[in-house]
C-alpha cells in the first residue's frame, strides 16, 4: 500500500452531497430576495393590512418552502423537484404570533405518520426596521414530548435583520401526539458583530487547546469592548466561561450586556390534519441467501418520500450473541440505481429460535432522509467487532406502488 | 471571475468538498451541514477572493472552518466528557479499513496527508491552506505516513 492508495478510503461522492452542492448554489441566488430581504416598514405595514383584510390569504402566497426544501435539484431541468406525494401532503397554515419586536408566522407543516417524521416552516418578520434580532427556536414539543430534530434552516439560532423563513424536520413523538409547540426566545443584539473561529487562531505547532486558549483570549478582549462574535452564519458564540449548564447559553451574552431579551412566547399547531401516505412497499416477503449459507429475509418495506421503515429477520444456524457496542449485526442501505447512500439507523433484537431449531434475528431498520422514493434499496449486512466490519452479503429489495 | 465561472469551479470541486468534510467529520449529516454552510459562505464572499488562481484552497479553507465549527457546537451542547464519540462511517463503496486507519490519525496529521495525496495539493498550497509553514506540512505528513502504516500493520495482524 502506498500513500496515493489512500482514496480508496473513500467511497464515490454520495449522489445527494452532488444535489446539496447544486442546490446550495442555487438557493444563494435566491437568498436574498426570499430568505433574509429587509423590507421597508411600510411594506411590512402593507403586508400586515393584507393579512388582516384576506386571512390565510398570505398562508397561501407562501406556500411551497417545505417542497423545496424537501426536494432534490434535477441538474437537467436545473429545477427543484419534489415527489408529489409532498407537495400534496403539505398543510399550509397561518398561525401568527407578534411580541415587542418580532413577529413569527407558521407557515407550513408536513406529518408523516408512516415514516415517523414531521416538518414545519415558519417566518420571522421584524416589527423594526433596521433590528437586529437574535432568535432561538426549542422545540418542538409534541403533548409534552420532546423530539429530536434531524434538519433545519436558519435553526435552532437564527440571526436575522429582516423577513427570514426557517424550517426543520425531526422525528415524531412515541406518544402519539400531532399538536406541536415550538418555543421563542427572542433577544436583541446591542453590540458590533465579529466573524471569526479557532481556526484563526491556530499558528504553527500549536495544539488544539492553545489554540482554543487564544481564541477564548479574544473573545474575552472583544466582550470587554462591547462585541460579539458570530461563527457560522447566524450563531453567536456563548461566553462558556459564564454559562451556567441551568440556563441557556445565550444569557451569558444578555449578562455581558450584549444581548437584551426582547420577546419570549410560543406557537402551537396541530399537524396531524393532512397524512403523507406511503408511496412504495414490498410487494411481499422476499429471501436472500448469502455465501455463508446464512438468510436475510424481508418481510416488510413502506416507503414514504421521507422514510424507509424496513422489517427482515437474519436466520443463522448458529446462536449468534445479542449485539451490543462491541459487537452485533448491522445493516447499511444505499439507492441501486444512483449510487446513493443513504443515512441508515439498524437496530436488533435478541435471537430467537425457529421452528426448524435456527436462530433467528429481528432486525429494525430505518431509512432517512430520502426526498423521493426510490424503486429499490440496496441492504447490505455486515457483521461488526470493534472496529472490524465485516460485509457478509448484499440484498436489493424491488419496491411497488403502495396503490397497487 | 464571473458567478457563472465560480459555480461550475465549486460543482468541479464537489468531491473533494465532501473528502474533506469527511476526513473532519464522522458523521454523514454533518458533513451536508458543512459543505452546504461553505457553499453559500464562499458564494456570498467570493467578491473578497483577490485571485481566481487561489480559489479552490480558499473554498477548502472555509469548508475546514465550517467543520470545526459543527465539532465545536457539538462539544458546546453537551460536556464533553458525556459525548459519545460517533463512529466515523465510511461509504460503503470505499474501504473501510483504510477509512478507520485514515479516521484514526489527529486531524493535524490526517488533513496534509489527504491534500496531498488525494487532492493533489502541493506542500505550498497545503501550508496556505492550513495556515501552517511548509515545514511543519512535511513533518506532519512524515508523522502521518507512519502512524498511517503502523494502523493499518496493526489492523491486518488483528484479522
Amino acid at each position: 500500500m502506498t500513500p496515493y492508495d489512500l482514496k480508496d478510503a473513500f467511497g464515490e461522492t454520495p449522489q445527494r452531497v452532488k444535489d446539496l452542492v447544486t442546490r446550495s448554489l442555487r438557493e444563494e441566488e435566491r437568498s436574498e430576495p426570499i430568505m433574509k430581504k429587509k423590507l421597508s416598514l411600510s411594506l411590512i405595514a402593507a403586508a400586515l393590512a393584507v393579512l388582516l383584510l384576506a386571512g390565510a390569504a398570505l398562508a397561501v402566497s407562501q406556500t411551497g418552502l417545505l417542497a423545496e426544501w424537501l426536494g432534490v435539484y434535477n441538474q437537467e431541468t436545473g429545477e427543484i423537484e419534489t415527489d408529489a406525494a409532498v407537495s400534496e401532503a403539505v398543510q399550509r397554515l397561518n398561525q401568527s404570533v407578534e411580541g415587542d419586536a418580532l413577529r413569527v408566522t407558521l407557515t407550513e407543516s408536513l406529518y408523516d405518520p408512516e415514516g415517523g417524521t414531521y416538518s414545519l416552516a415558519w417566518r420571522y418578520e421584524p416589527l423594526t426596521e433596521g433590528d437586529e434580532l437574535y432568535v432561538v427556536c426549542t422545540g418542538p414539543l409534541f403533548d409534552g414530548e420532546w423530539t429530536d430534530s434531524m434538519r433545519g434552516m436558519n435553526d435552532p439560532e437564527c440571526y436575522l435583520t429582516g423577513p427570514t423563513d426557517c424550517a426543520k424536520t425531526g422525528r415524531l413523538p412515541e406518544n402519539g401526539g400531532t399538536v406541536a409547540t415550538l418555543f421563542f426566545d427572542v433577544y436583541r443584539v446591542k453590540g458590533e458583530i465579529e466573524h471569526k473561529n479557532v481556526s484563526d487562531f491556530e499558528k504553527p505547532g500549536m495544539t488544539d487547546k492553545e489554540a482554543d486558549a487564544a481564541f477564548e483570549a479574544w473573545l474575552r478582549e472583544i466582550t470587554n469592548q462591547g462585541k460579539l462574535n458570530m461563527e457560522g452564519d447566524g450563531v453567536l458564540t456563548p461566553l462558556w466561561w459564564d454559562a451556567k449548564p441551568e440556563e441557556a447559553q445565550e444569557e451569558s451574552l444578555v449578562r455581558a450586556g450584549l444581548l437584551e431579551r426582547v420577546d419570549q412566547f410560543e406557537l402551537t399547531v396541530d399537524i396531524g390534519a393532512v397524512s403523507l401516505a406511503a408511496v412504495k412497499v414490498l410487494a411481499e416477503p422476499v429471501e436472500f441467501t448469502f455465501d455463508n449459507g446464512d438468510t436475510l429475509r424481508v418481510n416488510g418495506c413502506t416507503v414514504t418520500p421521507m422514510v424507509a421503515t424496513i422489517e427482515a429477520e437474519y436466520i443463522t444456524a448458529e446462536r449468534p450473541a445479542p449485539s451490543d457496542m462491541e459487537s452485533g449485526l448491522a445493516i447499511f442501505a444505499a439507492n441501486p440505481n444512483e449510487g446513493q447512500s443513504y443515512g441508515c439507523n439498524s437496530t436488533t433484537d435478541d435471537p430467537v429460535q425457529t421452528a426448524d431449531g435456527r436462530w433467528s434475528v429481528a432486525c429494525h431498520i430505518t431509512v432517512s432522509p430520502l426526498r423521493v422514493a426510490p424503486e429499490s434499496i440496496k441492504l447490505t449486512v455486515g457483521r461488526y467487532e470493534g472496529n472490524e466490519h465485516e460485509v457478509i452479503g448484499m440484498a436489493t429489495i424491488e419496491l411497488v406502488d403502495a396503490a397497487e | 471571475m464571473t458567478k457563472e465561472e465560480f459555480e461550475r469551479r465549486v460543482v468541479g470541486m464537489q468531491d473533494t468538498l465532501y473528502r474533506v468534510a469527511s476526513t473532519i467529520l464522522p458523521r454523514p449529516c454533518d458533513r451536508e451541514d458543512a459543505i452546504q454552510e461553505c457553499v453559500y459562505r464562499a458564494l456570498r464572499k467570493r467578491d473578497s477572493l483577490r485571485s481566481d488562481d487561489a480559489m479552490r484552497g480558499w473554498v477548502i479553507r472555509i469548508l475546514i472552518n465550517e467543520c470545526y465549527v459543527i465539532l465545536r457546537r457539538a462539544k458546546r451542547e453537551r460536556p464533553v466528557d458525556e459525548l459519545p464519540e460517533p463512529e466515523p462511517q465510511p461509504d460503503p463503496d470505499a474501504n473501510p479499513d483504510l477509512y478507520r486507519a485514515l479516521f484514526s490519525l489527529k486531524r493535524e496529521l490526517k488533513l496534509p496527508l489527504m491534500l496531498h495525496y488525494v487532492e493533489g495539493y502541493s506542500i505550498e498550497e497545503i501550508a496556505h491552506i492550513l495556515r501552517v509553514p511548509p515545514g511543519t506540512v512535511k513533518s506532519r505528513m512524515a508523522r502521518a505516513r507512519k502512524k498511517l502504516k503502523l494502523e493499518l500493520e496493526k489492523e491486518a495482524n488483528e484479522r
